[in-house]
């Protein structure tokens, strides 16, 4: 007999101090990046994961990025080579200034002309390194002023390219915006975004991971595009007025992409997209490049603190009366 | 004459002595009917109205050689009948022939099973020549074929030591409502009922309490579900008084006194109803206007017709409520292994994308929207609500129902907050009685106009319109 769990309303969490990248609402246990000699099909079409972190205006105090399982090697992340080793180097590179974000080229699917615009502030490369190992690795302190300011981002942003240099193994690592060197701690009204996800999927049955793409009031339709969703289960769009609609998924090493109207309803909210594993085996190192972008092909941002909370259904009830 | 002094009185006339002070009211026409244009001295009561002809009972004194008198002096009654439109006598009175009038008391006429069969009370005949008892009044059955009357049979229950009289049938000659004081009542005289079961008439059954009280109950008078009678009960305008009782969800109601001037101060009794208490005849020993232009105090029973004075409303209001209602979550698409659950705020609960549900009253609901998603086994529930109203705005409306080619229409008071005691339709200017009326399927206005009797400013019209 089925058990049915009664959802409970999720509070609006854009007020919320909660910078873990992935957040915990998207239930998506790594970002990954692989590094370019791997093939495509392990689920990376570009080795290239590009990550902006919003720091609010008034916020004057140093930051910092923490990268959890920066390295390659280890616990986990996913070996490729034939050597029976790991042989990758992954580069982290942080950018602040003018053009940071507001260069085309920065918030394209892909990683193409300037895409590295704006102040190069600091730069790792990381390989095997067992001190790295499963745990946390800080960047910086870095100065909110240094980020390029746009308001319809909420702050100064700054910019994280994470970038698979050598090699062919999968990066799988978490970012932090912290106002602590030593500790996750939050900086309130923070955010983090991203134009195209790389993401590892949860390897359980029945979990469910989400990415909550904001649509801005000029959007009249978007254009979903997944990459190597390996077909293990259904992606579905949410909405405050649509429920569970089934988007277009892909198979391996497969790019696909479907078109959905936005309603007006949905102006000025996020769209809470599910990925549903619904195969009844596990599926390990499942992971997949999800992209959306409106009418005119431009990219639309996936907030890890959805901007106006996790849109809920709400439905319209229509009465009519039968004469 | 000796012969007849255990005869039993067949009538009790009380002469009013009261002055009526009424004037009468507008609301219903009344007026004698001219059924003693000789003048002669005689009570005419007991009117019954068949194939336009009125059957009525009088005392006139038939013979002025030989004459038979009751034991208070009075000429025994007997049935005539004359041809009539509306009040307008159409031809002299005749006097039913001696199959039907005896040398004793006939009381009123009773048509029934299409008009093939009818029945009357009358003093029966002694039983065994037993001098030490009565002639009791009983009830009679004939039979009719081609206008010739013929004796049928007397009532199983006809007694010599009790009187039954004053037979009422059914329309669909099923029961048969009497008086009598046979013993057991609850006054002098109340009313009976029996039923007709496998060809036989049942042992009567006392109307209980509700319609019989401790004073004299009389006269019944069956029109659908309705039940007209005399009653001397302490709550009428005098004398005696007609009363109606609707007979709803298997009892009697409580009784209604009819307004004047169906009733005055004077006795009133003995009715024939047509359409409800909207037009038939009375009998009373009221004084028409001639005799109160006169002076006249003392009076003999006369019979009445009498109208009511439809009353037009100041205007028309539509009243279309909606019980039932199709009800959708415009938003969802139908997605695989999702069901809408809805919970209609009247206790019922209805699953589906798009439903249809009828609420069985008025009142505030609030709709629920609740998604049962059984591929993640989830209910997310309150997704919307919806608060409806089903109303009718306090006022009765007009329902309506496809038969064929064409429609059954009655009024639906659900809803409606002020009791309403009278009605009439109005379709093409005609005038309808009936509570339900099956009318033609293509009738583009239907016109209902209802009112309480003690209201009368407040008289609503109810109009449909387009029904088909």
């Amino acid at each position: 007999m089925k058990k049915f769990l009664t959802i409970i309303l999720m509070l609006l969490i854009y007020k919320l101090n909660a910078q873990p990248v992935p957040a915990l609402e998207e239930n998506i246990p790594f970002l990954v990046t692989f590094s370019k000699d791997a093939p495509t099909s392990y689920g990376d079409d570009d080795y290239v994961q590009t990550f902006f972190f919003s720091i609010p205006k008034d916020y004057k105090k140093p930051f910092y990025i923490r990268i959890f399982d920066p390295d390659l090697g280890g616990k986990h992340d996913e070996k490729n080579s034939s050597a029976g080793t790991f042989n990758s180097k992954t580069q982290f590179s942080f950018y602040g200034g003018n053009d940071c974000i507001s260069n085309e080229d920065a918030i394209a699917v892909n990683p193409k002309g300037n895409y590295k615009s704006g102040n190069l502030i600091n730069s790792y490369t990381f390989g095997a390194d067992k001190t790295l190992d499963d745990t946390w690795f800080t960047m910086g302190p870095f100065n909110p002023a240094e980020g390029e300011y746009q308001a319809q981002y909420y702050g100064n942003v700054f910019k994280l390219i994470a970038e698979g240099l050598s090699g062919d193994d999968g990066n799988l690592y978490r970012y932090y915006l912290s106002s602590s060197p030593s500790e996750n701690i939050p900086i309130p009204g923070g955010n983090a975004f991203t134009f195209e996800y790389t993401f590892r999927l949860p390897s359980n049955t029945k979990d469910i991971s989400h990415i909550y793409p904001f649509i801005d009031d000029k959007v009249v339709s978007i254009k979903q595009t997944n990459f190597d969703w390996d077909k293990g289960g259904v992606i579905k769009l949410f909405s405050i007025s649509t429920y569970a609609k089934e988007l277009k998924i892909s198979g391996e090493n497969e790019f696909v992409e479907s078109i959905y109207y936005i309603k007006t309803s949905e102006k000025g909210t996020s769209l809470d997209l599910q990925f549903h594993i619904t195969s009844n085996k596990p599926l390990p190192n499942n992971n997949v490049v999800f992209s959306i972008t409106n009418q005119y092909g431009k990219t639309l941002p996936f907030f890890t603190v959805p901007i106006g909370g996790v849109p809920k259904y709400k439905g319209k009830i229509k009465i009519k009366p039968i004469n | 004459m000796k012969i007849f002094k255990y005869i039993n009185k067949f009538i009790i006339v009380i002469i009013g002595v009261m002055l009526s002070s009424h004037t009468f009211s507008q609301h219903y026409i009344i007026k004698k009917v001219k059924l003693n244009p000789k003048k002669e001295i005689q009570n005419i009561f007991g009117p019954t109205l068949h194939n336009a002809n009125l059957y009525y009972c009088s005392d006139k004194k038939i013979n002025t050689v030989n004459s038979f008198e009751n034991e208070d002096g009075r000429q025994y009654s007997d049935i005539y009948k004359v041809s009539i439109n509306l009040n307008r006598i159409n031809s002299s009175y005749q006097r039913l022939d001696t199959i039907v009038n005896s040398k004793l008391n006939e009381g009123p006429i009773e048509f029934f099973n299409n008009g093939k069969k009818m029945c009357l009370s009358r003093n029966v005949e002694k039983y065994n020549n037993d001098t030490t008892v009565s002639n009791k009044i009983g009830i009679v059955f004939f039979s009719i074929n081609n206008d010739s009357i013929n004796f049928d049979k007397y009532y199983k229950y006809n007694s010599q030591k009790y009187n039954i009289a004053h037979p009422s049938i059914s329309e669909n000659d099923s029961i048969l409502i009497f008086a009598s004081d046979m013993p057991g009542n609850y006054g002098s005289s109340d009313l009976y009922q029996s039923n007709f079961i496998n060809g036989e008439w049942s042992e009567p059954v006392n109307l209980g309490n509700i319609i019989n009280t401790k004073n004299k109950e009389t006269f019944p008078f069956l029109y659908k579900d309705e039940l007209y009678f005399t009653s001397e009960r302490e709550d009428g305008m005098g004398g005696l008084d007609i009363y109606k009782s609707i007979f709803k969800d298997s009892a009697w109601l409580k009784p209604e006194l009819l307004p004047f001037p169906i009733n005055s101060v004077n006795d009133d009794f003995s009715v024939y109803m047509q359409h409800g208490n909207k037009e038939g005849y009375i009998t009373s020993n009221r004084r028409w206007a001639k005799q109160r232009m006169a002076n006249v105090i003392e009076t003999k029973d006369n019979i009445f017709y009498f109208k009511m004075n439809l009353p037009e409303p100041s205007s028309y209001i539509e009243v279309n409520p909606n019980f039932c209602f199709e009800i959708s979550d415009e938003e969802y698409d139908n997605q695989e292994n999702v069901e809408l659950i809805w919970d209609l705020g009247d206790g019922n609960i209805k699953k589906g994308n798009n439903i249809s549900h009828c609420y069985s009253n008025v009142g505030k609901y609030i709709i629920t929207l609740s998604i049962i998603d059984n591929n993640i086994d989830t209910i997310v529930s309150n997704i919307d609500q919806y608060n409806i109203e089903v109303s009718t705005n306090n006022l009765p409306y007009i329902e309506t129902k496809i038969i064929n080619d064409n429609m059954l229409i009655s009024a639906n008071f659900k809803g409606a907050t002020n009791k309403y005691s009278e009605f009439y339709w109005k379709i093409d200017d005609k005038i309808y009685y009936d509570k339900q009326l099956m009318v033609s399927a293509s009738i583009k206005e239907i016109k209902y106009i209802t009112w309480n009797n003690k209201l009368l400013k407040k008289i609503i019209g109810i109009k449909k319109q387009n029904i088909k």
